[in-house]
């Protein structure tokens, strides 16, 4: 290969252009604290709340508190560089990440940059990661529903496009596996996901990618990891980094869910960080602005107007809670800032109906238009029958002898739990979800054993699949439930001729 | 919660130089402060003394009294007896560098540090001297230089928690981004 000197040349000043021989004038500090995240420094007296501020040794840092001598300040990654007496300079900017369609697909850190191996990202479009939401005028109600492919979160708790929906529940009980399931049901439904990680294990993180990658889900998503390693303030930026990659896809009219995995983490980083600001402590020692920092967050998610394209912005925050306590701090500020909450219980988790979503705790403030109609007219009673199931469970248990109506309930019940039970990363299209709502709410499954039902399930969506694919068609495109009377003879006929498995039935005869 | 060095210092200083403006006396007082900051730099044990607790009050009295008896400013002496009964002893270097601060802020002087390469001669320093002044607007500038190689070349000046950078490894690191991005 010969080296052409012209063309590297040309290029070299076309690169150059920009350049202009200025002088460099900058406002400096001097370091007088530093230690655990946290900087103090002497001078900047026209440094901006929030701006980015630069070390001697090139780390970032952001101002975070103006105090009449001295400015405090949060460090931007490694801390140990730096040292009394360092100075430090004003950027004049606010801080920043990088955004656009490049990102999709990529694992980035808080500030953006990429953490994956696969090289730079390059896009020369950025966002300040602290951005007004949208106000009144902009907004539009949320009409549009969510898919999340779990029958018992869009039968019950539907989510719509725009809405901000709690996932909450205590440690291990499956919240991270709802949001994840979430995001791999959104493959071919145009709509971009960003998955923001505070303060997870990186092998949590690593194995999450994996599963995204294997079902086809890092096509359109995005992963912003703040792993426990890292120094307090990159934690508490990262969910607002995500959401800044998410409204540049919602402004450009396209659909997205972020989800915040998760803000207790996010509050106990910005706790940690303004204790040593010395900010006073409040209740369970967060700062005085714990409510607004995760209220401005979830604020930004959004359903524009259609002047604005109308795109959306979906946010799933995730919150723990320590032995189901859900009046501790933290769950109840969450709990009253979004619409609405899906409740994990962790009975119900180790007894084995996963998704171990609690119908009775768990609501969506948006609801009904966040559900196609067909849904909505199959899943009506489907949250009054578990209520009613599990106030009769507990009853059932002191006798046996019980009337016709009792039993036919505790039935009803007991399948339709079974019925809310779903493998992990096997998302339903709503379809399908309809179809087996349908066949229980309309009585087919009360002839089956409660052991057959998976396997009913299991069979009709063949069966429908192979002969009745047009009425799932159906259901998919206009929203509504086909005529009653050749869907009733489609579920009808199926239900006749499903065999029960053998060895079941044997079982249930000899009890 | 106890002022922090720079607050109670700032506080003391405004004091001291309002009452020495009010009485036309600016000239001999910040004369007589820089005498007395020598004093305390040069015999660090001198403070320390004056702070401890091992020595009884009138022992440090007799102390102070060496140095106050060559003070021939009223207000000055009176600021330093009252800075070391309300225990502030220790402050005095910063609120005499305060009070000299705010006399510079007054008569429009800068100081300066200029960062070069190599050696300036007297000519460039006083070009340099008179270019400063006119581009931040004062009517004096006393510079001091200091010689790094590491900035290759152009100079580097640093004055008042401003950095003004005209050195040659800034603006190869300019380029340098150009080129990588």
């Amino acid at each position: 290969m010969s080296i052409k000197a012209e063309e590297i040349s040309a290029l070299i000043k076309k690169q150059l252009e920009g350049y202009e021989d200025e002088l460099a004038v900058a406002e400096t500090g001097v370091v007088t604290y530093v230690g655990d995240g946290v900087a103090r420094a002497y001078g900047l007296d026209n440094a901006l709340s929030g701006e980015l501020l630069e070390f001697q040794n090139g780390v970032y840092g952001m101002v975070q508190n103006l105090e009449s001598n001295d400015v405090g300040i949060v460090v931007l990654g490694d801390f140990t560089g730096i040292s009394e007496g360092d100075t430090v300079k004003r950027t004049g900017k606010i801080m920043e990440v990088p955004v656009g369609e490049e990102m999709v697909g990529r694992v980035v850190n808080s500030l953006g940059q990429p953490i994956d191996g696969n090289g730079d990202i390059d896009t020369d479009k950025s966002a300040p990661i602290e951005h007004k939401a949208p106000g009144i005028m902009e907004r539009k109600s949320v009409d549009e529903p969510l898919q999340t492919g779990i029958k018992s979160i869009d039968a019950l708790v539907p989510i719509g496009r725009g809405q901000r929906e709690l996932i909450i529940g205590d440690r291990k009980t499956g919240k991270t596996s709802i949001a994840v399931d979430a995001i791999l049901n959104q493959k071919d439904q145009d709509m971009i996901c960003i998955y923001v990680a505070i303060g997870q294990k990186d092998s949590t993180i690593r194995q999450q990618v994996e599963t995204l990658k294997r079902f086809g889900a890092m096509d359109y998503t995005v992963v912003v990891s703040a792993g426990p390693s890292e120094p307090a303030p990159l934690l508490y930026v990262a969910p607002y980094a995500g959401a800044a990659m998410g409204e540049y896809f919602m402004n450009k009219g396209k659909d997205v869910l972020v989800v915040y995995d998760d803000l207790t983490k996010q509050a106990n980083a910005y706790r940690e960080l303004s204790l040593i600001l010395r900010r006073p402590p409040g209740r369970e020692a967060y700062p005085g602005d714990i409510f607004y920092t995760h209220s401005r967050l979830l604020e930004r998610a959004a359903k524009l107007n259609d002047e604005l394209g109308g795109g959306s912005m979906t946010a799933l925050p995730i919150v723990e809670t320590q032995a189901g306590d859900v009046s501790a701090y933290i769950p109840t500020n969450v709990i009253s800032i979004t619409d609405g909450q899906i409740f994990l219980n962790s009975d119900m988790f180790y007894s084995g109906s996963r998704p171990a979503i609690d119908a009775g705790t768990s609501v969506s403030r948006v609801g009904g238009d966040a559900q196609i109609k067909a849904m909505k007219k199959v899943a009506g009673t489907l949250r009054l029958d578990l209520a009613s199931y599990h106030e009769l469970e507990s009853f059932a248990q002191f006798g046996s002898d019980l009337d016709e109506a009792t039993k036919a309930k505790l039935d009803r019940g007991a399948r339709t739990v079974e019925v809310l039970k779903q493998g992990l990363h096997s998302p339903l299209p709503v379809e399908k979800q309809v179809l087996i709502l349908y066949s229980l709410t309309h009585g087919y499954l009360d002839k089956i054993n409660v052991d057959d039902v998976l396997k009913f399930e299991k069979e009709i969506f063949e069966a429908f699949d192979a002969s009745h694919s047009d009425l799932l068609n159906e259901i998919k495109t206009t929203g509504n439930l086909p005529d009653e009377d050749k869907f009733d003879t489609a579920v009808k006929d199926f239900a006749d001729n499903f065999q029960p498995s053998t060895t079941n039935t044997e079982a249930s005869e000899s009890k | 919660m106890a002022l922090d060095k720079i607050t109670a210092s700032k506080r003391y200083a405004s004091a001291l130089f309002s009452v020495l403006q009010s009485n036309n006396q600016l000239e001999d007082g910040i004369a007589e402060l820089k005498e007395v900051r020598n004093i305390i730099t040069d015999n660090p044990t001198f403070i320390t003394a004056l702070s401890t607790v091992t020595l009884t009050e009138s022992q440090k009295h007799e102390l102070l009294n060496n140095l106050l008896d060559n003070i021939s400013s009223e207000y000055v002496k009176r600021c330093i007896e009252m800075v070391y009964e309300y225990g502030r002893i220790n402050d005095m270097v910063a609120i005499i560098d305060e009070v000299s601060e705010l006399n510079n802020k007054n008569n429009g002087i800068v100081q300066a540090e200029a960062v070069t390469a190599i050696a300036l001669d007297d000519d460039q320093i006083e070009k340099l001297k008179a270019s400063f002044a006119k581009r931040i607007g004062a009517n004096t500038v006393e510079l001091t230089t200091k010689i790094d190689e590491n900035i290759i070349g152009g100079v580097v000046m640093n004055s008042a928690n401003f950095i003004y950078d005209g050195s040659i490894r800034t603006k190869i690191n300019r380029v340098r981004q150009l080129l990588s991005k």
